[in-house]
């Protein structure tokens, strides 16, 4: 068990490329952190540096409190699971997952029973005498976490664990990672660019976009309180509605207008929004929150109706953009069939100002970093991709 | 449809008999001649040889016969027993070609795994040349063999035979590519569980290369095994040539125990293939998918 702390980690190849930059994050004792991204964006590096298997460019490493950038990965005493599970495919399960305990010459005795509780831990006794190849995708997943379980290390590294298992597996999968975490009650620190993964299975969530952090929090901090646009369209399927729209106060209230529409906004901070002012803003709101059919609401036409099981994605045009609203499929039903007239179907929408998120156009930042009273302590990296 | 495939099929069958015939009938010949009394090969081949001192069963044609009128030992018997020229020089095809295996699989393996975990900037330049010196034939080297071995003070030695086929850029080349496919994550995780170097080599790399190690194996032993021109040209004690030299220089009056040291010849090479033949297609057939 132990804590981690990460202080400016930069990483840059041969080739030049720049991997991550000024990584700087504190992992306490047995927290499961996620570090989740789009591919390339540094996440796996950061966990590879973690591992020893990329050496640091620049900045300071330590577990536990004890500085680690040229220590071998052998003696950090952390173990990985890796995304093709990196069996030794001439090994029974059994070998596969001594091969650590053997190494470091833990008595043979010792070496069996350690193995058999790790097996029965995975329910994967019965697979002990088989080869790899011998295994499903699942299995050999159980067998790749046995190995790095068994050693029982100070911290436990994941690198897209899961992303080669089928969904139903994965689901599976996921929730048992949850249970072992609590087992082994140690650091667990987990890649993934799926981020129903990252808000399932994190205590707190590392989002990255091109080597750089963009922001560190809870789940429900990263999808509640997104700190950019970039974290606001990453977290959540479907992703957050934004609308450009233009602030301005009326009657001293802080207004946000979409074409002849004008909203309401109920803000946690002063915006600094001056009489006559006119700034533009984008105004993002999740699907989830959007609100239909309240009798003061915006008519918007329904363009198209997705069904996602129980529930409906309704796509709305409103003021000149799309706005998608997650709605229950009772309610989808009692719409009118599209096909029967030759207007559109409308509803009326209503964005609820407590659950509307602002955003600046120019920096990217919500209102909420920009305007709150918490310090910002992370870069912020401007990149319109 | 089905009688179209029918014909077509049996056009390639056709076709693919005939060359295994005309493979397989001079190793039948050899095997079933070799069980032949000297009178009755004299008779049949006699006029091949030309035999000016035969005997009276000398035929005026060439006779290719399969079924032996009596089956004997004997030629196997004055081969290995009686005249030990056959077998001293089968022994020295044993010194020779072995040591060359043993040292080329090492050497070579050694440097795959140096070629596929050293990421340094000229790897890719070293492995180039490797590729451009196998492409050459071997007797565009076998001048600077000589003048080497001349210089190493080890010509007509074994030596100057095993330490150029130690070195061979074929087998190196054939491994590297065999150990770029093993996931480079196999051996990152042998290392976080404690794996050294050494280790990784020995119990992850090379067991999983056994198909590509038994191909080298089979293949460069069937090469030297075979070999004339290095020894011809390295050795010039005719003590120490091997047999495939010695075989050449048949006596005419000898041709039933050249069938017969013939056959004792082919088994080493018949059962090494026989024993890793799954290997051994395994091995090449790898090498058509892998990318370079």
């Amino acid at each position: 068990m132990a804590g981690l702390t990460l202080k400016h980690i930069k990483k840059i190849y041969d080739n030049q490329v720049v991997a991550v930059e000024d990584f700087c994050m504190d992992i306490a004792d047995k927290e499961f952190i996620v570090l989740v991204g789009p591919s390339g964006c540094g996440k796996s590096t950061v966990l590879r540096m973690i591992a020893g298997l990329e050496e640091i460019t620049e900045g300071e490493l330590y577990i536990d409190g004890q500085y680690m950038n040229d220590v071998e990965p052998k003696d950090r005493d952390i173990s990985m699971v890796f995304q093709n599970y990196a069996l030794f495919p001439h090994m029974t399960v059994y070998d596969n997952i001594a091969f650590g305990l053997k190494r470091r010459k833990v008595p043979k005795n010792e070496i069996d029973k350690k193995v058999r509780e790790a097996a029965e831990i995975l329910q994967i006794s019965e697979l002990l005498q088989r080869k790899p190849k011998a295994l499903s995708g699942g299995q050999r997943q159980r067998v790749a976490i046995g190995r790095a379980i068994v050693r029982q290390p100070k911290v436990y590294l994941m690198d897209e664990p899961l992303s080669n298992l089928d969904a139903k597996l994965r689901n599976q999968m996921r929730s048992e990672l949850k249970k072992l975490h609590k087992q082994m009650n140690t650091t667990f620190i987990y890649v993934t660019h799926d981020q129903t993964e990252a808000m399932t299975l994190g205590d707190r969530i590392v989002v990255m976009k091109k080597g750089h952090i963009q922001q560190i929090g809870t789940p429900h901090e990263v999808f509640d309180h997104p700190r950019n646009l970039f974290v606001a369209s990453f977290i959540g399927t479907p992703q957050m509605n934004f609308i450009d729209v233009m602030l301005v106060l009326e009657n001293g209230m802080p207004t946000a207008r979409i074409g002849a529409w004008h909203i309401p906004l109920e803000l946690p901070m002063d915006i600094r929004l001056t009489e006559g002012e006119e700034r533009p803003a984008v105004l993002g709101i999740r699907p989830e929150y959007v609100e239909i059919d309240e009798p003061d609401g915006i008519p918007a036409p329904v363009t198209m109706q997705e069904l996602m099981g129980s529930t409906v994605q309704l796509h709305l045009a409103l003021g000149g953009a799309e706005l998608i609203a997650m709605v229950p499929v009772a309610f989808a039903d009692t719409l009118p069939d599209q096909e029967e007239f030759d207007e559109p179907v409308s509803v009326r929408v209503t964005l609820p100002g407590n659950h509307i998120q602002l955003f600046d156009p120019e920096s990217k930042l919500n209102y909420e970093v920009i305007y709150g009273e918490e310090p910002d302590t992370l870069p912020n990296v401007i990149d319109d991709e | 449809m089905r009688k179209k495939r029918y014909v077509s099929r049996s056009i390639v069958f056709v076709i693919c008999a005939i060359f295994a015939i005309a493979f397989l009938l001079p190793t039948v010949l050899t095997i079933t001649n070799s069980f032949m009394t000297e009178s009755e090969i004299n008779a049949n081949y006699g006029a091949v040889f030309n035999d000016k001192q035969s005997s009276s069963f000398q035929s005026g044609q060439v006779n290719l016969k399969f079924i032996p009128d009596k089956v004997t030992m004997s030629q196997y018997v004055n081969g290995l027993i009686r005249s030990p020229d056959y077998l001293i020089k089968f022994w020295n095809s044993v010194l020779l070609t072995l040591p060359i295996v043993i040292f080329q699989v090492g050497i070579a393996s050694l440097a795959a795994y140096g070629f596929t975990r050293w990421r340094g900037k000229i790897r890719g330049f070293i492995f180039f040349f490797y590729v451009i010196l196998m492409l050459m034939p071997y007797q565009v080297t076998l001048v600077p063999n000589y003048l080497v071995s001349k210089w190493l003070n080890i010509y007509d030695t074994r030596w100057a035979i095993i330490l150029p086929g130690a070195f061979a850029p074929f087998s190196v080349f054939l491994l590297t590519k065999f150990m770029r496919r093993i996931p480079y994550s196999l051996i990152e995780a042998a290392k976080m569980e404690g794996a050294g170097e050494w280790y990784i080599f020995t119990r992850i790399c090379l067991p999983q290369c056994r198909a590509a190690l038994y191909s080298i194996v089979i293949l460069v032993f069937i090469d030297y095994w075979n070999m004339v021109e290095q020894p011809l040209i390295l050795l010039n004690d005719p003590e120490k040539q091997p047999l495939s030299v010695f075989l050449s220089t048949i006596n005419t009056g000898e041709i039933g125990l050249a069938f017969a040291m013939g056959t004792v010849y082919m088994i080493p090479c018949l059962l090494l293939f026989l024993h890793g033949e799954e290997y051994l297609v395994e091995g090449i057939a790898h090498q058509g998918s892998v990318k370079g």
